[in-house]
């Protein structure tokens, strides 16, 4: 399949634990009901707010933290992040 | 130590003409001793110039370069075939060489190393130098293991035979007219840099600060989208169901 013109994966893709298909399944069978849409939808506010809470501990301003939320290398280095909290 | 009065005796013999190194090449074949102690001595200048190539290069001392080269000479003249055409001096001066070279190479390093060592230390030496002519850079070890037809791990157990000791308690200058020990100059390239170390505390704080900001669902999803979700894993009684509803008892 062609992919449409100016599609917006500039920096590849961040690697997942797991899709989002599988996070609404798991998700929705247990009592949150949720398609693949809205799983993608709440990560992406979740990142966006850590990009956020970046930005302000830098000093910066983000115009568009949308755009920072969805970037791969912003994904994998809150990951990383949060994998060294988390262990 | 040689003295100048070795000089001085070797610089009494004169130099052979080439049908009389022809002469003496063959009454040495017939088992002339005389002829072979002639040759031997009116070519000992030459040996000591062979020595000094070597002397400076090395930290072996003269005398024994000078030694080596003689016995280099001596096998030459067991050797050397007139019927070859070529000049005593020009044949004699390559075991002369190969002997002080194996020489300087076995007794350069910590370890006394094997032959085919040495040889290959000295070809990788050539060959760094020709590389380094060529293309204004040094080989890498995979490069000159390719030019001399060993495998890199070889090439990297020479390399490291060769290398020679420190001593780390040797005293050196800080700059500030006082010295300490070298052992302390040497930078522990395994420490990460204290500012970056601060840096990167702060920002792992201020994401774990940041998680408490986001509802309990998308803690959620967060952790199920990176499999952070190893602490709960290890729980017998983990579900993704546990998960949830205590994320939902949370809110």
């Amino acid at each position: 399949m062609v992919m449409p013109k100016g599609q917006s994966f500039d920096h590849g893709y961040a690697t997942a634990a797991m899709g989002y298909r599988e996070i609404s399944e798991i998700m929705t069978a247990h009592g949150d009901k949720m398609n693949h849409s809205t799983a993608r939808n709440v990560f992406l506010s979740a990142m966006t707010k850590l990009s956020k809470s970046v930005a302000d501990l830098m000093g910066e301003e983000l115009d568009d933290p949308e755009t920072v939320a969805k970037d791969p290398r912003f994904q994998s280095a809150i990951e990383s992040y949060l994998r060294e909290t988390h262990q | 130590m040689l003295d100048s009065y070795y000089f001085n005796e070797v610089g009494r013999h004169e130099l052979l003409t080439r049908d009389e190194e022809v002469d003496l090449a063959r009454r040495i074949k017939k088992g002339d001793k005389s002829a072979r102690d002639k040759l031997v001595l009116s070519n000992l200048r030459l040996a000591i110039k062979i020595a000094k190539e070597f002397h400076g290069k090395s930290r072996c001392s003269f005398d024994d370069l000078i030694q080596e080269s003689n016995l280099g000479l001596c096998k030459a003249v067991d050797l050397f075939d007139p019927d070859r055409g070529c000049k005593f001096s020009t044949y004699a001066s390559w075991w002369m060489k190969q002997r002080v070279r194996s020489h300087v190479l076995g007794n350069s390093g910590v370890a006394r190393l094997p032959g085919n060592a040495r040889m290959i230390t000295w070809q990788a030496k050539q060959k760094t130098k020709e590389y380094e002519e060529e293309f204004g850079r040094p080989p890498t070890l995979q490069e000159l293991a390719d030019l001399l037809n060993v495998s890199p791990s070889v090439m990297r157990g020479v390399q490291a035979c060769n290398s020679y000791p420190v001593n780390l308690d040797a005293q050196v200058n800080d700059g500030n007219g006082s010295a300490r020990p070298f052992h302390e100059t040497i930078e522990d390239e395994t420490i990460e840099d204290a500012s970056d170390t601060i840096d990167r505390e702060r920002l792992v704080t201020a994401i774990y600060e940041s998680m408490s900001s986001l509802t309990k669902r998308e803690q959620v999803v967060l952790r199920l989208r990176f499999g952070l979700i190893d602490d709960l894993k290890s729980d017998p009684d983990f579900s993704p169901q546990r998960l949830v509803l205590s994320a939902q008892e949370s809110e």
